[in-house]
């Protein structure tokens, strides 16, 4: 009988593993359907970062078009869909029409949703050794020692737990992940890395592609 | 860690993996990229100094309040800009990461910062501007305006209490006209 059931319970595993044999996350710049032209580039624009939420699981997908978001299929945003894998970048999903790396759309950054739908719970940390640029009613920026501009944005701010001028190591907790804003929308981390790049010969400030750069980190992280 | 759970599979690791979401198959995204390469601009000390020199009486009250800021000597290895007296804002906050350095201006109903450094990264083969870059940039609880001066990089960044609504924030003039005021406070002598 014990012979019995483990073998079902191996059955059972071996299928759901089966299952699991496609990526957790998909690639950079694969945008969902019509939300907008996302950037390719499979590049680590910031390999040595830190995960910027404390701890696992975490979902990156478009709080927008996803379930529950203003551009997305009506429901509630808690659906379990949107808290499962596999991640999707949405740097330049349809936003603003103008972000200087974007082909179609504008979204400066990447959606996380932390590990359960539940605000003022789970903990933004830095995500690079910096100080505290900026304080803002809804969100932090972290400056880097490279002069990267770290933004997270729709935190608790109740909860935050730095102040302007603050020096800050890698992990260490900025704030609550909530859905601060003008009105209610889903719970998750904006976030957004602003950094001068040289390209065709001039030097901007643009806001990078962070895709990437979270995927390592947070396979560096579990 | 979980790579080798994965490679060697008991009931037990298999679940423990399975509920934490982490069986993963195929090389990952992390294995297939390359990095880019960040390098420090020159600063052209010569200009920021003559800049300073030329705004120094008429900065004189910014300049004071400043340099009585305990951390205002700590070294900073590019010009120190902030907002003139015309921009009528209070005493900063001020911090230097060396290469880099941060001041925080808090009001009543706005915050501004100046970020300042000197690192400027190598765009990376296939990237490409898909739009031309401009100075000022909304983005979401407030705005940005870019600049740079003696070869440093200088980001201000407003945010408000109504970012859709405050004109500071949805209008490129206020940040433009700050981005005026700007003067260097500290230059080469400075530095190390």
């Amino acid at each position: 009988m014990r012979n019995k059931v483990l073998t079902a319970v191996a059955m059972v595993l071996l299928g759901t593993v089966t299952a699991q044999a496609e990526p957790r996350f998909h690639a950079p710049g694969d945008l969902l359907e019509n939300s907008g032209e996302g950037v390719k580039s499979p590049v680590l624009f910031f390999p040595e970062m830190r995960f910027p939420i404390e701890s696992g699981p975490v979902y990156a997908n478009s709080h927008a078009y996803s379930i529950g978001g203003a551009k997305g299929p009506t429901g509630d945003s808690c659906e379990a869909s949107n808290y499962s894998f596999p991640w999707r970048d949405n740097f330049c999903e349809f936003r603003r029409s103008d972000q200087p790396l974007c082909g179609a759309g504008g979204h400066t950054g990447q959606d996380l949703r932390p590990a359960t739908c539940e605000k003022s719970v789970h903990w933004a940390v830095a995500a690079t050794n910096g100080v505290i640029a900026h304080v803002g009613r809804f969100a932090v920026t972290v400056q880097s020692s490279d002069g990267a501009l770290h933004r997270y944005v729709h935190l608790d701010m109740d909860s935050v737990a730095v102040a302007p001028m603050d020096r800050v190591a890698k992990g260490d907790r900025i704030g609550k992940v909530s859905n601060s804003w003008l009105s209610e929308i889903p719970i998750h981390l904006h976030y957004d890395i602003k950094q001068p790049m040289q390209i065709d010969g001039q030097v901007h400030a643009l806001f990078l592609p962070p895709y990437s750069s979270l995927v390592a980190a947070y396979e560096k992280l579990n | 860690m979980l790579k080798e759970l994965v490679k060697t599979p008991s009931v037990g690791a298999i679940v423990g993996a399975l509920a934490y979401g982490m069986l993963t198959a195929g090389p990952s995204i992390a294995d297939s990229h390359g990095t880019v390469l960040v390098v420090e601009n020159q600063i052209d000390w010569s200009a920021a100094e003559a800049s300073a020199t030329a705004t120094a009486e008429r900065e004189q009250t910014p300049s004071k309040a400043f340099l009585a800021l305990t951390n205002s000597t700590d070294i900073t290895a590019l010009p120190v800009m902030l907002f003139g007296d015309e921009a009528g804002l209070s005493i900063p906050a001020f911090v230097s990461q060396g290469s880099a350095y941060a001041a925080f201006y808090a009001e009543s109903d706005i915050q501004i910062s100046i970020s300042g450094s000197k690192a400027v990264v190598q765009a990376p083969d296939g990237l490409t501007l898909h739009h031309e870059p401009a100075a000022y940039e909304n983005i979401g609880d407030g705005a940005d305006y870019s600049l740079q001066r003696f070869g440093a990089n200088y980001t201000l960044r407003i945010t408000c209490y109504q970012p859709t609504e405050d004109a500071r924030c949805t209008q490129p003039d206020y940040l433009t006209e700050l981005a005026g005021t700007l003067f260097v406070v500290k230059g080469q002598a400075n530095e190390k």
